[in-house]
Parts: structure tokens; C-alpha cells; sequence
């Protein structure tokens, strides 16, 4: 460790020795080319020599270079800045001062940001041949403070949507990239944090009623720099069996990027803020709303974090430090997240890069107990018009369910350049996550099917390793075609290991540890181990850097592919060209223009199981362990393809818009569907797959954004996003559809994927006098599609207003349109009586009494209409409270003000910037629909259950007050 | 150079292939589950026989409760603290949906022990058993808990009066010929075992079958060949990982099902009925209705599936019927006496329908005995067997 710390030391030393030597100077300015203000902390470099400095507060620059090296050569000097387009100019170096001023212009579509291209193909924005949805975290966190990486995504890519399962802190959320791919699987994009395959599943073992926690929550987002997202096949393909739903690649922060060129930079973050119950019940839906208010609270927000980062032209280096509590809006539901991450860049010779970076996180959650569940607040207070029917509060309150994940994600990267133009790159990756969760039931307290008590324990072990090893190679086939050629090989080993074990009946509620229930009511062991493996290539060619050409191809191979197909090949190809090259278009409208196609396969690979035939387990009952089914396979599977197609055009307009347009088609055959084999076969210990169907997707995805003006005291720039989305079963080979587990959501030819599919009801039934008789529904067997519960249409509006010099206004809204939810809290309400409307309704024709109601006239027109009123209220029918569920909501607001002006004379240049902000989330929300929250799911995030409110927690209202010194 | 670095990559490439192939084959193997041919070994026999077993009891304890609460044995009251799962609603009122998830559960379970017996039977004929206890063990209970189940579908399930099911993706079978090839598998597994108390257990189980036929002449046959006073009950096993669905929906686990009030009635008006009769209190959510649920089955409670007292009251009955010989009164006092009850002075077929109603509480009887002695509880229209589920006509061609 000291070894280190010296190094560290010397290096970051080391160019004050360098610049001990006779130097001459290299000086200029950095200015705006439109209003010639300064622009601190730009950064200017002499290459190759790799020296420069960064812009002062008069946009002012100068280093020295030793003199020594001045041997008449000519090198480039580039000044960049972030959002601005960078300028290179070509200086020869004699030993004489050298004076260069730049004036950069905006970057209004980031055309010069590198974004990814491939799984080894990177290029700059300006030519990339695919849509590449990026979120600038590190810009982001400028002006706002986020919780975690669903807040960091959510409402900010063109194309996804981030939907959360609740309002429980540290819960789940999942990604619906574009049309939602396959008929089938989850749906979710895989995950790499700097080139490593992070596990982003659901956890949490005991049931707390839906909802799990996300293996995501432990990840900072203080850490993050930029978020890359590819959308799907077309841009995905070399990605194979692992892109078909898209692939989300986070970037955290490194020296380079928090530094700049040399020195040490700190930055210093405290955030304080609450949760708090965003929308209250009231008592003309529920009885017993008052019930359910109570229960909630206000849940604190405490969150220190501290990073710094800097280093020289042989080692830059990137430390950070966060913790994070984090109350819930009600009890026992909470998390506390440390992290504490390092990435050291290191260049021994400058034909290698070294990358090290290990990341530790320990989180704890305590999960609520909500949903489908007789444990928790909000099924105690919403159900019946009088609460706690099935578990008294004290009991609730004595419930815990906590989660500690301890984790770290560790990476080496080496790029090795052997030769001119030959890159040899070499990773490997670690993601090793073990979680330990307790649930308590206290002895002294009752709880439904428990004596005395109960303590549960689960342990888990999931470690999965990523290698990557691809050689990328440079030439050029003419003078003006230049290439670059790669293959590669990815490798990925996940295994899982856990372990639980149930007591119950305890002595006394003091003492909780597992051996002091006398009685063991469960305890099991689970193991699985799943590789993948893939080889590809992928071919990039430009010719007069006008046209752009890519063709790649991906054969996977994988422990879980069915005997019948050992391999699978998924093909891709891309083309852009710069119209505004061309001459086609004026450019002094069209600052930057160009149309790109690209078209990807890819898909889902069968479960590992799925081509065994039959799978026996041991199952303990009281006759020892029996041989029981576990697993139906079918030994014919194969993986599941999926075409997409993409068309976009990128533009820069009148030096203040940038626009993105992308229209796509995807279309998904031999999806893995699991079919249902008839219960009186018996082979129904899980479906069986088979390769069959069809599904199409299509949609359009939009990005505009505006920088309307920006000068000393004012800026204005605003994003909008629209997106559209539409996808319909085609083909499920004639066979049932399928429904989620609550009959409610079904797959199902000429259907949109999870569409609602349920009985209507009519109206009511009357007898001959007119009388209220029951319910006029379809017939059983018979159903309807009700509407889907992904909205058609998504987007968002953003605007970042720069005002009176150094305040700051960033605001993000966002909709949903043509969307519909399953407000089952309000059906079951209804079915127990709870349910103010369906009781108003029964008075009015004399079912039940309320005061104030009197009955009507049987027969007369107003009793007719509250019957067929009261029969849609009917709680034994799901589609009565199958409703519109479209929103716009303002989902942050953050106003910050930087004390930078004052602060040169105050810290003597110490303290860079001190920044005070007061951000809010979930401030206002704007829908028809009638429950607590529009966007919930009460059965998690990866159920083929979708839209469903079950006694689901709201998610919360925040507030935060922040503040970040920079160093 | 160009050709020496493309040749480099091509090798690279090459390479990669075959050694991508070799990493995916190398996963370690499941700890929990292993194929179907591994089981082709004699000494993996045991472990099948007991497979069967597991989920014959998981099946009967569900199966049974959930026919009491569609029987007049058991009510369903939302005013009951933690009775909320409409699908026994649905159940109690005989309105039952061919979804009703509690129904679709207890279908599917059948299907499987009745999977597992006949593949059990399958599996012993192809391999070689050396060991003929063994192989006579195994055969015994693929046939025995075969015919169990066939008895079971035609008992429980069916249409809304009438029983029957698919066995096994084919078109709906009625119940005469369920109960015929339950009949034929028993008499198969009588030729398996020697053991008389065994042969006494299956000769019961055909008599019962008979007997829910109304072939009362082959009930007697067989009754008169059954179990005699003494024998130990035959019984479905649990315990706490195959728990009582007695204990966890209908008693002290959770009480979806309370017990009708007469059976306090019984106890109130002979105290000695608790006896047989195991009952506890419990006040509704009003804080008014006191209800009562079953304590004769605990979470992991053996749950009586044929005992020696059936029999005497099926051959009780059906010396009032007229085709056994034994007296009527005395064979129901034996079983009275059993449980410490005084004895009855007055026999006929309605002191017979309430003594299999007191002694066979929690058994999944009163269900066929309110078909058989025509005093269904519940309106016309009404469900008297459980539905074909949905799950099952949404995927047989057949049905």
C-alpha cells in the first residue's frame, strides 16, 4: 500500500520535475466563437507530446514545454471543451513561445463524442452508422442529485422507457427497449459497467407479497460518467444472444475525464432530502383511505460523497467514496449504500494502456411489505372499511425483511499495440455479489400461519466473469477507403450458489437467531452454472469520410442452446452517409446531415433446461425425499431470432438544433414459448418450450434538442423526446395464448404483447319489473382486449435554463400516452365492501344503505343507469377497473445557484466552485386514472404480469437539498 | 505485412472456435435435478416409489379440504379474520370458474401423482430388478396410487353433476370408466403384496368405489373382504414441508374454511363427539360471530384416508341396503366405541348419512355422500364436482 502511495505520489509529481528544465511557453487563449467569452476550464493539448493545461478563469491557457524537445517538428494542439466542437491547428515546435488562440464553436449534436459502435467499435457520433442513446450522467449531476441509475435513465433516451414496480426504496424497475423484442423472455437489455457484464437481476428470496429488490440499487450513480444505450439487434448484433434486447454500457468516471490533463481534482457532494407520500387516498374511493394515510412517513434522505481524480501522462486515476441512506415513505422499508470505487489508468510505453478498477458496494434493504400480501400496511387498510383485519399494526411494524448485498465489480483492461495500426485488447471482469437476507416475525407479535414466530435466512453467491479479447486492425484499401477490422472473443461464466434455511416457534421475541426455533419449517439449496461464449468480427470501412460501412457477424455459442443447435450466427450491417458533404443540402442550414440505415440479428437463447426432456428433483415430504418433476424440455429447441431494421437521420440545423429521427421494424421468429401441456398429461412441472411464432414490432423514436442562447448570464437549451411504439403477435403456431399468472396480461395472436384480455361486463340484468337482478358479462370463455399496459407513446421534455449568471433551472417531464392499468386494489376494495363508489351505487338501488342515499324507483331511468353503473363496479369482473392510465408528470426540478464568483477570493483558488441546490421529484402528476400511482406493477419487475396495482406502494414525492464544492 | 496480420487474425479466429466450444460444455452440473434416465436403476427405485407418495398426500390434502368447502362441511365467511381467497368463495357457493386458481392447483397435482404412478409402473417393467420385494414394492404403488387417482378424478371432477376428467390429453372420460379402471389397477396391486393388512386397505378403497357406483352388491363383496377394527388407518403423510392444507387453509395455519355450525352442534349436544370432532373457536372480524375451524389436522397430522371405521359404517350401510350381512347397529356402535361415544340404539340410512358425516369429518366424504343420498345443499345450476380447468381445456385437442 505505501509502494503505492509513493507511486502515485511521484507521478503525479513528475511533471513538475519535467518542467524543472529549460522550457519555452506555450500560451493562448480559449474563447466562444459566437460571443467570445472565456470558456474556463478548457482544455488545450500538444500531441504527441502530451502536455497542455487547462483554461483559467479568463479562458486563458499556458504550459511549458522542455526545450529539449523542440526539434523543429510539427505537432497538433487541440483545444476542446465540453459541448463544444474541438480545434486542432498544426504548430512547429523550435524552441521559441508559442502564442495560439482558439475560438470553439457549439457542439449542438455532440457530434464529436465517441460513442459505441460495435462491441469493439467505437467512432465519433458525426458518422455513426446506428442509434446510439447516450445519457451524459456526469452533466447530469451537474445540475440535479439522482438516487440511482433507474432515476439516471428514466424519461432521458429516445426509445426507452424505465418503468419502476413501486415507490419501495431500492426496488425493482425494468427497461422496455423500443418494441420489446421477442414474444417472449424478460425483455431486459444486458448490462456492462467499463466492460463488465453486471447481474441486474431481481433479488430477494421471501416473499414480501411482489416486489423484489434490483441487483442495480447498488450501484452509485455518482460513479457514473455517461450511459450508452443500444437499442436493439441493428445496432446490438455483435453483441449475439446477449443484445437481442438491447445492451446498456455505462462509463464511470476516470482520471481523464474528471482532471483533465494533469493535476488533482475533488469534489465533495452532501445531499439531504425526504420522501413523502405523493398522492393521498381519500375517502370518496376508500372507506377507510384515512387508515391507509397513516401509515405513512416522511423517509429521510442522508447522502455524503466524495470523489477525486487527476494524474499526468502516465497515470491518471479516478477514487470515489459515497454513502447513502435513504427512509422509504413507510416503515421498514429503507437503504443504506456504500461505495467506494477506484480506477487507475496507467501508460507504461505508448504501446500499452493498463486499466485497473475494482468498485466495492454494500447495500442494505429492508423491503416492504406490500401487494399481494396480508402482511402489509396497505392490504390491512385498503381492503376492508375497517383495517388491520388480517395482521394487527404493531405486528406489521415488527415485520423485517433486510437485504445486505456485499459486492464488487473488478475489471483489468490492457490495450497492447504491438505494431502500427494493430490494437490487441485483453479484459477481464468480475461482478461476485453475495446477499444475505433476514426476514423476522417477532414471537411476541401474531401473524397468519405462524406460532410464535418465525426467522428466515437465505444466503446467495452469484459471481460472473467476463473476459473479452478482440485484435482491431487500421488500413486503408485505396487512398480514400480506410478500414478497420476486428475479432474478437467474449466469454461469460455466471454461477450461483444459495442456501435458506426457516424456524419457527421461538421462546421468547429477545432472542432471534435461526437455532433458537425449535421447529425447522424450511430450508433448500439451489446451484446453477451458465457460460456463453462468442466469436466475431466486425468490418468498418469509410470512404472520403463521407460514406460509412460496417458488416459485422457474431457466431455464439452457449451451454444453454438445445442439442439440436450447438451454435448460432447472427449477422449485422450498417451504412451512413454525410449529406452535408456532399453539397445536397446548404450547409449553412444544415450544419451536419446524414442518413444511416443498419439492420442486426440477434435473439434469446433457450434457458439452460430447456432441451432435456425431463428433470427430476427430490421433493422432502413425509415420506423422504420422492422424485418429483421439476423441468419439461424439448430437445429440438433452438435459439430465437430476431431481425431489426433501423432508418434514421442525424442533423445540426442552424447552429442551434440537433435532431435525431430513427424509425425501425423488428420482427422476432422462432421465439421460445413456453406451452402448457394439458394438467391430466402430469408433465406440468413447467411449460415446455417450443420455437414457434411470430412477432412485429415497429416504431419511431425522436431526439431534439435546442440551444437556443447561451451567453454570460443567460443560457437556454431543451430537449424533446417523442417516442412511438407498436408491436402485434402474429403467429403462435395455433396454439392458447398466454396469460401471466393472474389471467389478466396475455400473448396472443393479433395482439400487442401483454395486452389486457378479460370478460366484459355489459351492464346489469334486470328482471321484469326493472329490477337489478346481477351482471350482464361476455361469456365465460369468451374475451376481450382491453388495451395494453406499455403506452404507444412516450416522451419528455427537458429544459436547462442558465439565468442571472450562475443560476441554474434543469426540468424534466415526461408522458405516457394509450396505456391502460389493472387497478386491482380498487376491484378487491369493491369485493370487500370498501369501495365507496360500487356502495354509493348499491344504495342508490337498494343494495346496502348509505345515509344520505335513498334508494330509486325500481325501473326508473335513474335506477337502470346506477345498476348497469353498480354491474361495472363488480369486483368478481377485472376488467370493470381496467382503466385509462395515460400521465404527464413533472418528474424533476432542480434550481441551483454557484457561488464560483465569489469564491477566488474568499478560498484563494482552493474551492474551484461551490454549487447550493434544491431539486424535486415527482412534484405533479397529471392522469384519469384513479389509484394511488399510475406507474406500478404489483408483481415486480420481471413477471409476465404488466400495469397491475395490487395494493402497490406509490412511488414517492422528493425533495433534496444539495450541494457540491469542487476542488 | 497487411496478409501477415489478416493470416494472424484468421488463426486467432480458428483457434477461438474450437476453444469456445470446449468452455460452454464445461458448466458444473445442477445440484438439484437430474435426468429422467438416471432414475432407470433399481436403487433409485425407492426414491420414485417415495415421489409418488409425496405428491399423492400433497394432492389428497388439498383435494379433500377444498371438496369439504364445495360440500355443506365447511363455509366460506369473509367475516372470518384471513378468509379472503375469493376462489374458495367461489368454491363454497358452487360457482366455480374453470379458472379458479385454487382448482387449477389441485387438477394439476392429480395429474402428476397420477404421472408418476404409471410411469413408475412403466419404468420397473424396463429395467432389470433383481430384488423382487423391490420390484413388487414399486409395482404395488404404481398401481395402487393409479387407481387412487383415476378414483379421485371421477370423484371430484367432472361437469357440474357429473364426474369425469381426461386422463392424460384424451377426451373426457366419465366416471363409470374412471372408477373401472380405478378397479381394475387395484386389483392388479393385490397381486403384488402379501401383506393381509394391505389387501384389507386396497379391498376397502374398491369397496368404497362400488359404493359411490351404487353397485352396493360388489361394495359388499369387497367391504366384507376390507379392514377390520384394529387396523391401522391408511393414511397421507405430511409434514412440514408438505404440509395439512387442513392446517394451512382450513385451521390453525390460516382459516379460509370454517366448519359448518352443526358440527359444534355435535360436540355441544355429546360433548364426547370432540372426541372425533376436534374443533376451536375463533371470532369473526366483527368482534360478535364466534366460528369454529378443524384442529383434527395439524400442520404436519397423518390425514386418514381409509381406516378400518369406514369400512364398517360403508358395510353398515350397506346391510341397510340389503347386501351385507353384518347388523347394521352393532357395526356403527364399534365404531363409536372406538372413539369412547356411546352407542346408538337406532339404525337406518339417515342415522348412517350423519355418523359418516361425524366420523368422517375432514376425509373429502360429505361431498359424494350429499350426490349419493340426494341432499345437495346449494341451488340448481350449481357446481356438485370441480370443473375441467381452464388450464386443461385450453390445451387438449380432445376435450
Amino acid at each position: 500500500m505505501r509502494k503505492l502511495l509513493l507511486s502515485l505520489f511521484f507521478l503525479v509529481l513528475l511533471p513538475s520535475f519535467i518542467l524543472g528544465q529549460s522550457t519555452f511557453r506555450v500560451k493562448g487563449k480559449v474563447a466562444d466563437a459566437k460571443t467570445g467569452e472565456a470558456l474556463i476550464g478548457a482544455s488545450v493539448l500538444l500531441k504527441p507530446l502530451n502536455l497542455g493545461a487547462i483554461a483559467d478563469i479568463n479562458g486563458e491557457y499556458g504550459f511549458d514545454v522542455p526545450t529539449s524537445l523542440a526539434k523543429g517538428q510539427t505537432v497538433e494542439l487541440t483545444a476542446s471543451y465540453v459541448n463544444y466542437k474541438k480545434k486542432t491547428i498544426k504548430v512547429v515546435l523550435n524552441g521559441s513561445n508559442i502564442t495560439q488562440n482558439f475560438s470553439l464553436e457549439e457542439d449542438i449534436f455532440q457530434s464529436e463524442e465517441i460513442v459505441v459502435s460495435g462491441i469493439a467499435s467505437k467512432t465519433s457520433k458525426a458518422v455513426s452508422e446506428i442509434a446510439v442513446g447516450r445519457v451524459s450522467a456526469g452533466d447530469l449531476q451537474q445540475v440535479n442529485t439522482y438516487g440511482g441509475l433507474s432515476q439516471l435513465v428514466g424519461g432521458k433516451v429516445a426509445g426507452v422507457q424505465l418503468q419502476t414496480s413501486s415507490g419501495n426504496v431500492g426496488g425493482g424497475f425494468r427497461f422496455y427497449v423500443r418494441s420489446g423484442g421477442g414474444i417472449n423472455g424478460n425483455e431486459q437489455p444486458v448490462i456492462y459497467v467499463d466492460g463488465v457484464r453486471i447481474n441486474d437481476s431481481e433479488t430477494g428470496f421471501f416473499g414480501v407479497g411482489g416486489q423484489s429488490n434490483s441487483a442495480l440499487a447498488s450501484i452509485n450513480p455518482d460513479d457514473i460518467a455517461s450511459i450508452e444505450v443500444l437499442k436493439g439487434p441493428a445496432g446490438a448484433s455483435s453483441y449475439g444472444v446477449n443484445g437481442s434486447n438491447g445492451v446498456v454500457l455505462i462509463t464511470t468516471k476516470s482520471g481523464r475525464t474528471a482532471a483533465g490533463l494533469t493535476g488533482i481534482s475533488a469534489n465533495y457532494k452532501f445531499n439531504y432530502g425526504f420522501n413523502e407520500q405523493s398522492k393521498r387516498y381519500t375517502t370518496d374511493i376508500f372507506k377507510s383511505a384515512e387508515d391507509a394515510n397513516k401509515t405513512f412517513i416522511k423517509g429521510y434522505i442522508r447522502e455524503n460523497a466524495i470523489d477525486i481524480a487527476g494524474g499526468g501522462n502516465q497515470l491518471r486515476y479516478y477514487g470515489g467514496f459515497s454513502s447513502r441512506d435513504e427512509g422509504g415513505i413507510q416503515p421498514n422499508n429503507n437503504l443504506q449504500r456504500k461505495s467506494a470505487t477506484a480506477k487507475i489508468t496507467s501508460y507504461p510505453n505508448d504501446k500499452l494502456t493498463l486499466e485497473f478498477k475494482g468498485t466495492f458496494n454494500y447495500t442494505d434493504i429492508n423491503r416492504g411489505q406490500n401487494d399481494n400480501n396480508i402482511l402489509g400496511f396497505l392490504g390491512n387498510t385498503l381492503l376492508f372499511a375497517k383495517s388491520y383485519q388480517f395482521t394487527d399494526s404493531l405486528a406489521i411494524l415488527g415485520l423485517t425483511d433486510i437485504s445486505r448485498t456485499s459486492q464488487f465489480v473488478g475489471s483489468v483492461f490492457a490495450t497492447y499495440t504491438p505494431i502500427k495500426d494493430l490494437e490487441i485488447n485483453a479484459g477481464f471482469g468480475v461482478d461476485n455479489s453475495s446477499i444475505r437476507e433476514d426476514r423476522t416475525f417477532p414471537a411476541n407479535l401474531k401473524y397468519s400461519g405462524r406460532t410464535r414466530g418465525e426467522r428466515d435466512a437465505y444466503d446467495n453467491n452469484n459471481r460472473q466473469f467476463t473476459y473479452d479479447l478482440n485484435a482491431k486492425y487500421h488500413y486503408s484499401l485505396f487512398e480514400d477507403i480506410k478500414g478497420t477490422s476486428v475479432v474478437g472473443m467474449q466469454l461469460f461464466n455466471r454461477s450461483f450458489r444459495s442456501a435458506f434455511v426457516q424456524t419457527q416457534t421461538f421462546a421468547t421475541e429477545l432472542i432471534t437467531d435461526l437455532g433458537a426455533g425449535s421447529l425447522v419449517s424450511g430450508y433448500g439449496e439451489n446451484f446453477s452454472n451458465t457460460r456463453d461464449a462468442g466469436i466475431y468480427t466486425e468490418n468498418s470501412f469509410s470512404y472520403m469520410d463521407t460514406y460509412f460501412l460496417t458488416l459485422k457477424l457474431r457466431r455464439d455459442y452457449a451451454s444453454s442452446i438445445g442439442a439440436e443447435a450447438p451454435s448460432v450466427m447472427y449477422p449485422g450491417a450498417s451504412f451512413a452517409v454525410r449529406l452535408d458533404r456532399l453539397g445536397v443540402v446548404p450547409t449553412d442550414v444544415f450544419n451536419l446531415l446524414k442518413f444511416r440505415v443498419a439492420y442486426g440479428e440477434s435473439g434469446l437463447l433457450p434457458l439452460t433446461t430447456d432441451a432435456i426432456p425431463l428433470l427430476w428433483t427430490a421433493t422432502s415430504g413425509a415420506y423422504g425425499g420422492g422424485a418429483t418433476l421439476i423441468s419439461i424440455g424439448n430437445a429440438a429447441i433452438e435459439p430465437e431470432r430476431i431481425k431489426e431494421i433501423e432508418f434514421g437521420i442525424d442533423a445540426e440545423l442552424f447552429k442551434i438544433f440537433s435532431l435525431e429521427l430513427t424509425y425501425y421494424k423488428q420482427s422476432a421468429k422462432k421465439s421460445i414459448v413456453g406451452f402448457n401441456n394439458p394438467p391430466s398429461t402430469g408433465l406440468t412441472a413447467s411449460s415446455v418450450p417450443f420455437n414457434i411464432g411470430e412477432i412485429k414490432g415497429s416504431g419511431f423514436e425522436s431526439l431534439l434538442q435546442a440551444h437556443l442562447f447561451d451567453n454570460q448570464d443567460f443560457g437556454l437549451n431543451m430537449g424533446f423526446i417523442w417516442n412511438y411504439q407498436t408491436n402485434e403477435v402474429v403467429d403462435l403456431g395455433g396454439a392458447q395464448p398466454i396469460f401471466d399468472g393472474f389471467s389478466n396480461n396475455v400473448i396472443k395472436e393479433g395482439l400487442p404483447k401483454h395486452e389486457f384480455y378479460r370478460e366484459v361486463v355489459y351492464g346489469a340484468k334486470f328482471d321484469a319489473n326493472g329490477k337489478y337482478i346481477g351482471v350482464d358479462a361476455q361469456p365465460t370463455g369468451t374475451k376481450t382486449a382491453l388495451g395494453n399496459p406499455i403506452p404507444a407513446h412516450t416522451g419528455s421534455f427537458t429544459i436547462n435554463f442558465k439565468f442571472l449568471k450562475n443560476f441554474n433551472l434543469y426540468a424534466l417531464a415526461d408522458w405516457a400516452l394509450d396505456r391502460k392499468m389493472f387497478n386491482d386494489t380498487e376491484l378487491f376494495a369493491a369485493r370487500f365492501g370498501n369501495y365507496v363508489p360500487r356502495l354509493n351505487l348499491g344504495a342508490q338501488i337498494g343494495i346496502g344503505t348509505v345515509a344520505g342515499i335513498t334508494p330509486y324507483t325500481v325501473g326508473s331511468p335513474e335506477y337502470t343507469a346506477a345498476a348497469n353503473a353498480y354491474a361495472k363496479t363488480d369486483g368478481n369482473y377485472a376488467a370493470n377497473y381496467i382503466v385509462d392510465a395515460q400521465y404527464f408528470k413533472l418528474r424533476e426540478i432542480s434550481i441551483s445557484y454557484s457561488f464560483k464568483d465569489f469564491l477566488p477570493d474568499l478560498s484563494q483558488n482552493y474551492v474551484k466552485d461551490l454549487v447550493l441546490g434544491l431539486s424535486g421529484r415527482n412534484l405533479w402528476t397529471s392522469t384519469p386514472y384513479s389509484g394511488a400511482d399510475v406507474e406500478l406493477n404489483h408483481n415486480g419487475s420481471r413477471s409476465l404480469t404488466r400495469g397491475s396495482d395490487f395494493l402497490t406502494l406509490m412511488n414517492p414525492r422528493t425533495y433534496s437539498f444539495w450541494m457540491r464544492v469542487a476542488f | 505485412m497487411k496478409k501477415i496480420n489478416f493470416l494472424v487474425l484468421i488463426i486467432l479466429a480458428s483457434v477461438w472456435v474450437s476453444s469456445c466450444k470446449d468452455y460452454v460444455t464445461g458448466i458444473d452440473p445442477f445440484i438439484d435435478r437430474i435426468e429422467d434416465g438416471l432414475l432407470n436403476d433399481a436403487s433409485q427405485i425407492p426414491f420414485v416409489i417415495a415421489g409418488v407418495q409425496t405428491r399423492f398426500a400433497n394432492t389428497s390434502t388439498r383435494l379433500n379440504n377444498q371438496a369439504d368447502g364445495l360440500s355443506d362441511a365447511f363455509i366460506f365467511d369473509q367475516n372470518v379474520p384471513n378468509a379472503t381467497f375469493p376462489t374458495f368463495r367461489e368454491i363454497n357457493d358452487g360457482q366455480i370458474l374453470v379458472d379458479n386458481n385454487s382448482v387449477r392447483g389441485v387438477y394439476t397435482a392429480l395429474g402428476q401423482y397420477r404421472y408418476y404412478a404409471d410411469n413408475l409402473i412403466e419404468r420397473v417393467n424396463k429395467i432389470t430388478i433383481t430384488d423382487a420385494a423391490l420390484k413388487n414394492s414399486a409395482l404395488y404403488t404404481g398401481t395402487f396410487y393409479g387407481a387412487y387417482a383415476r378414483y379421485q378424478y371421477a370423484t371430484y371432477f367432472g361437469k357440474p353433476t357429473e364426474g369425469g376428467s381426461p386422463i392424460n390429453g384424451s377426451a373426457f372420460i366419465n366416471a363409470t370408466e374412471l372408477y373401472n379402471q380405478a378397479i381394475t389397477l387395484f386389483k392388479q396391486s393385490l397381486t403384488y403384496t402379501t401383506d393381509p393388512k394391505t389387501i384389507r386397505i386396497v379391498n376397502s378403497s374398491i369397496a368404497r368405489i362400488y359404493l359411490y357406483k351404487g353397485d352396493y352388491a360388489n361394495a359388499a363383496t369387497y367391504a366384507k373382504l376390507g379392514m377390520i377394527k384394529g387396523d391401522n388407518a391408511f393414511q397421507a403423510l405430511h409434514n412440514i414441508n408438505e404440509s395439512s392444507d387442513y392446517w394451512g387453509n382450513s385451521g390453525a395455519g390460516r382459516t379460509q374454511f370454517v366448519c359448518d355450525f352443526r358440527f359444534k352442534a355435535y360436540v355441544d349436544a355429546d360433548p364426547k363427539e370432540a372426541n372425533r370432532i376436534k374443533l376451536a373457536s375463533k371470532l369473526g372480524n366483527d368482534k360478535k360471530k364466534t366460528y369454529y375451524y378443524q384442529v383434527k389436522y395439524l400442520q404436519d397430522s397423518p390425514e386418514d384416508v381409509m381406516t378400518w371405521q369406514e369400512n364398517n359404517l360403508m358395510l353398515a350401510e350397506l346391510a341397510l341396503r340389503g347386501q351385507a350381512t353384518g347388523v347394521a347397529l352393532t357395526l356403527v356402535n364399534e365404531v363409536r366405541a372406538s372413539h369412547s361415544l356411546d352407542p346408538l340404539t337406532l339404525i337406518n340410512l339417515d342415522v348412517i348419512y350423519v355418523e359418516r358425516d361425524k366420523e368422517l369429518f375432514c376425509s373429502g366424504s360429505r361431498l359424494p355422500d350429499q350426490r349419493r343420498f340426494n341432499k345437495w345443499h346449494l341451488g340448481a345450476g350449481t357446481w356438485q364436482y370441480f370443473p375441467i380447468t381452464s388450464d386443461e381445456i385450453n390445451s387438449n385437442p380432445n376435450l
